[in-house]
């Protein structure tokens, strides 16, 4: 398996590096000490399995996966037992290494994953496959905030509201603000669900929930509908 | 009697690579002192939370060194310090001169 370490203590790269030079299962491709340089690393190469650490700065190792569609095998390394629980909801996840890290600790976690990358089911259907994939990724969003790459579920999003050089996306969960533009946003978004109805909103229109005069409520917002995006709006309900 | 840095861990690692054990060993003693320095500005600067990574990276080198019972104390005080209590920290700062003493001595 080609493998790669992300970590940003040069101690805990120096260790696992010398423990992946004396595992003949592995091929040590790259290390890094920083997670963007990483993603950017697997966007363009095939890796087998990631050695990660969760705790570090800026971005974490819990961050990275969640920013990578199709995550390979992930062995943790950590100082924290106090993940473990998190990590278990995570299939890719197949151990977790405390530090310090021994050797037999470090051997077996390899072999987990060995375990596991062979146990995967070598006959897919690829056309289901990826046909899965595609409507996977149709329902994500990858936002940049603060140089995170932050993946929003397409469905949970109600409102997009401009506000100068940033947009505001609203989702059930959470509000994220996006340096963006609503025609940038709006050509992402499926058109059959999002519209934009005032120069500066758009909703999905999936959420409304009441329509009164020139306004429509969504969540607790009420938001303007203007005149010339009206006919369209009504266009899209389902009137009795 | 308090236990006191030393390299068993290193050289259980090792397994005899003297390449390796230096590099390991070089590490420590470029980084430790400038973490330590790190760490003691932020706790000058009440910015408890970052001390707390600080430690964090610290407690790392510790565990490298050996010290069994300092590396809990460390993960105790690592999780105090993100509640801003400091009542360790007389006891962490006693670990830190003692590994600062152990590298010194370091050729």
């Amino acid at each position: 398996m080609n493998c790669i370490i992300i970590d940003d203590e040069e101690m805990a790269r120096a260790i696992i590096e010398q423990f992946t030079l004396q595992n003949e299962n592995l091929s040590l491709d790259a290390q890094f000490s920083d997670a963007i340089q990483a993603i950017k690393y697997l966007n363009q190469n095939h890796v087998d399995l990631i050695f990660l650490d969760i705790h570090m700065p800026t971005f974490s190792g819990f961050d990275l996966i969640q920013t990578l569609k199709n995550p390979p095998n992930i062995i943790l390394t950590t100082s924290d037992r106090n993940f473990a629980i998190e990590a278990f909801e995570y299939d890719c996840i197949k151990d977790y290494l405390v530090k310090p890290v021994t050797k037999d600790r470090f051997d077996k976690a390899v072999n987990k994953a060995l375990n596991a990358a062979t146990a995967t089911p070598s006959v897919t259907n690829n056309s289901d496959h990826k046909q899965e994939g595609k409507q996977e990724s149709e329902n994500d969003l990858y936002v940049n905030i603060d140089r995170r790459l932050i993946k929003i579920d397409i469905p949970s999003i109600y409102l997009i509201e401009a506000k100068g050089d940033y947009i505001l996306i609203k989702t059930f969960g959470k509000n994220y603000t996006v340096h963006s533009t609503l025609k940038k946003i709006e050509d992402k978004l499926p058109k059959d669900t999002f519209l934009k109805i005032h120069r500066s909103f758009i909703i999905n229109v999936k959420k409304i929930i009441d329509i009164e005069d020139n306004s429509v409520l969504i969540e607790k917002d009420v938001i303007p509908v203007s005149r010339s995006n009206r006919p369209e709006l009504m266009k899209r309900l389902n009137l009795l | 009697m308090k236990e006191q840095p030393n390299f068993s861990y290193i050289n259980q690692l090792s397994g005899g690579d003297k390449a390796f054990e230096s590099k390991l060993i070089a590490i420590v003693k470029r980084e430790f002192p400038e973490e330590v320095k790190e760490y003691q500005q932020y706790l000058y600067e009440k910015k408890y939370e970052i001390a707390a990574d600080s430690v964090h990276k610290i407690k790392h080198k510790i565990s490298i060194l050996g010290l069994e019972l300092s590396y809990q104390l460390a993960i105790d005080y690592e999780n105090d310090l993100r509640n801003e209590d400091l009542s360790k920290k007389n006891e962490f700062d006693e670990v830190l001169n003692a590994i600062t003493s152990f590298i010194k001595e370091i050729n």
